[in-house]
């Protein structure tokens, strides 16, 4: 278990720094930093001694170093626009994106095993024939359409779900705040989360249906019905286990997709999280705002990664954690 | 290759009437008496319902299984043994399906019962051992898991009793340290190891009758000497009755009582397996006989069949085997042959009595 940690943590640290450089090398390229600070009215002169000074005409990697040196001790530079640290702007608006994705991924779970299951085992019946023909529809149209109908149905025309906001939401662990413990707060969850989860949803579905087809058609689940269990044990226990371990690894990677799609869907819903903030950023080419987005997104995928390995390693035997006892 | 001169020997000890002391020899009387066979396949139909059209994959297929006796199938890839194997506890893939034709066991219809039934006999009433063991197992579950569920399904057994009895059939079949193994993945056993874990979890019911399909062409030639050894063993010291599907008529002579030959579906030969390696009616059996290697000298190459077998789509008119027959006559390309008997065995050719000389 500790080998297979730090392993992981090489690779992490690895990812996390061709991040790092992605993203810092963006600076040069969006705009002039100094402009943003400034203004227009500084000369020309000044300007230069300026840039001296902040090291803007050193070499890129003499660049790089400082900017590392610096993100490892939590600084990513002040946001231009809010005139505070980039990384405490995105970490204010961090709960409510997390948020989003975990009620997105709570649909996406939820639905997406027993529908995909379902129509795995009963694959002529109607509702798996009307899942598969729903799922196409739902795969093919955009997030941001899905967003805008939701809201133009359940919102203007019928009423029932507010169209825009968290809602009321409670602070809890010192600065946390979360919409989960308010019944404001859940409402205005239903249509961003369901609009979220609308690609992902039915990807899941053909994916646990496609597996769970192959795994039942597999000789050790012929074996296991030679056995005389019952349906259900085949299913649930031979079958499910086999079909979720790659449905596990996928799943891992959309985890980042997911968090790529809230940028479309807070804009639409208006939520105050990091997708609204940044696209807020690169409007306003607030480019520190900008890297500190994208260092957090990459951390937050790198370790959703690790620990969906980890299980994986504890779902799958074969893959072994730890080096076998009494070993080499 | 378990066959050649070894399994002759064998052959002959196996036989009651010259080693009255054999311990299959209480067995064969028992079949002469019995008056109910343990198995009785009648008229068996199988067919594959396609998109264009319904293949016909098992036709006409009637045998008996004895208590305690062994059986052996044989034919070449397609000639529907796995399919008669399969269909016997309704376990054939689809768009595979029972026809017509009856299967009686203890006294009821196999083609007859409800799911729920049919789990009852799956697994308690009668086993089966696949081919692979590396595709067999649940790469996900215990051995232990795997054993004891078997168990769970038929019986009201408490875990710890359950458990006992995994370990005792573990040790039955001569895996080392079995309560280790108990708590062991497949992947951490060799193949053999896991064939003999399946060969474990069929007998641990202890039914009356185990189908064995193929159960040693995907292991190595030594580890599958030594299955057919435990098989032997077991079927031998329990009385359990043996359907053993197989392509190696090496393996046939070495461990069954009586075998059935087939052929694009159908069966051409029937009879005690010692007349049948010894004496064949069918031209088809011939052939297998000849292509054993044992029947080459050696250097020169070995002895074939030419043609091959007909897929089910295109079966010819009259005898399916005319078109690579030897001794074929207009007869054959007309006339579907009925079953001759001769002696112990029952054979569908025109030209069975040709062979009789």
């Amino acid at each position: 278990m500790f080998a297979f940690f730090v392993r992981r943590l090489i690779q992490a640290t690895l990812v996390m720094l061709v991040i790092s450089v992605i993203a810092f090398s963006i600076q040069d390229n969006l705009g002039d930093p100094l402009r943003e600070m400034v203004g227009q009215s500084v000369s020309e002169a000044e300007r230069q001694a300026l840039r001296e000074e902040m090291g803007l005409n050193d070499p890129f990697i003499v660049q790089y170093w400082r900017f590392l040196q610096k993100a490892l001790r939590g600084d990513l530079g002040t946001s231009y626009f809010f005139k505070r640290p980039a990384v405490d702007v995105i970490l204010d608006k961090l709960p409510a994106t997390l948020e989003l994705v975990f009620g997105a991924s709570l649909i996406i779970i939820l639905l997406s095993v027993p529908i995909g299951v379902f129509a795995a085992i009963y694959p002529k019946h109607w509702f798996s024939k009307f899942a598969m023909g729903v799922s196409i529809v739902g795969i093919s149209i955009p997030v941001f359409l899905t967003a805008i109908l939701s809201i133009y149905i359940f919102s203007v025309e019928l009423n029932w779900l507010p169209s825009f906001g968290r809602g009321e939401t409670v602070e809890i662990f010192g600065g946390w705040t979360t919409g989960f413990l308010t019944r404001d707060g859940l409402v205005h969850l239903i249509l961003p989360c369901i609009a979220l989860s609308s690609i992902m949803l039915p990807l899941f579905i053909r994916l646990i249906r496609a597996e769970m087809l192959e795994v039942l058609e597999s000789e050790y689940v012929k074996f296991a019905w030679a056995k005389g269990l019952s349906p259900k044990r085949v299913w649930f226990v031979h079958a499910l286990k086999n079909t979720l371990l790659p449905v596990i690894t996928v799943g891992g990677v959309q985890i980042g997709t997911l968090i790529a799609y809230t940028i479309l869907t807070e804009t639409v819903f208006q939520w105050p999280g990091m997708g609204f903030l940044f696209l807020e950023a690169v409007n306003r080419v607030d480019t520190p705002l900008i890297i500190a987005y994208l260092i957090v997104v990459g951390l937050i995928f790198v370790i959703t990664n690790t620990i969906v390995d980890l299980v994986y390693g504890l779902v799958n035997p074969t893959v072994k954690l730890a080096r076998p006892q009494g070993g080499d | 290759m378990p066959g050649g001169v070894p399994c002759e020997v064998r052959c002959r000890h196996r036989d009651p009437q010259r080693d009255r002391s054999c311990a299959t020899a209480p067995v064969r009387i028992q079949r002469r008496h019995s008056i109910v066979s343990l198995l009785e396949v009648k008229n068996l139909e199988v067919r594959f319902a396609m998109r264009r059209q319904e293949l016909i994959a098992l036709r006409d297929v009637s045998f008996k299984v004895e208590k305690g006796e062994r059986l052996g199938i044989v034919g070449e890839s397609g000639a529907g043994k796995s399919v008669a194997a399969f269909s016997i506890l309704n376990l054939i893939s689809k768009p595979g399906y029972i026809s017509s034709g009856e299967i009686f066991f203890g006294g009821k219809d196999l083609t007859k019962l409800t799911a729920r039934e049919m789990s009852q006999i799956r697994g308690n009433q009668i086993s089966m051992v696949f081919q692979d063991p590396m595709m067999t197992l649940n790469p996900v579950l215990t051995i232990g898991t795997q054993m004891t569920e078997a168990l769970h399904a038929h019986q009201d057994i408490s875990r710890e009793e359950a458990k006992q009895r995994a370990i005792e059939t573990l040790a039955r079949v001569h895996i080392p340290s079995p309560a280790t193994r108990f708590d062991q993945y497949p992947h951490e056993l060799s193949g053999g190891m896991r064939q003999r874990v399946v060969i474990a979890i069929a007998l641990i019911t202890k039914p009356p009758l185990i189908i064995a399909d193929e159960p040693t062409t995907a292991l190595d030639v030594t580890i599958q000497a030594e299955i057919m050894e435990l098989m032997m063993e077991l079927c031998e010291s329990s009385g359990v009755g043996l359907i053993l599907i197989t392509h190696d008529l090496g393996v046939i002579s070495q461990m069954t009582e009586r075998a059935i030959v087939m052929y694009a579906g159908r069966i051409v030969e029937e009879g005690d397996t010692r007349d049948i390696i010894n004496h064949a009616y069918h031209p088809y059996t011939h052939g297998l006989m000849d292509a054993l290697p044992q029947k080459t000298k050696p250097g020169r190459r070995l002895n074939q069949i030419k043609g091959v077998m007909p897929a089910l789509s295109s079966i010819p008119d009259g005898c399916a085997f005319n078109p690579r027959c030897p001794l074929v006559i207009d007869l054959c390309r007309t006339t579907l042959p009925q079953f001759t008997v001769f002696g112990s065995t029952r054979v569908a050719c025109h030209r069975a009595a040709a062979r009789t000389d």
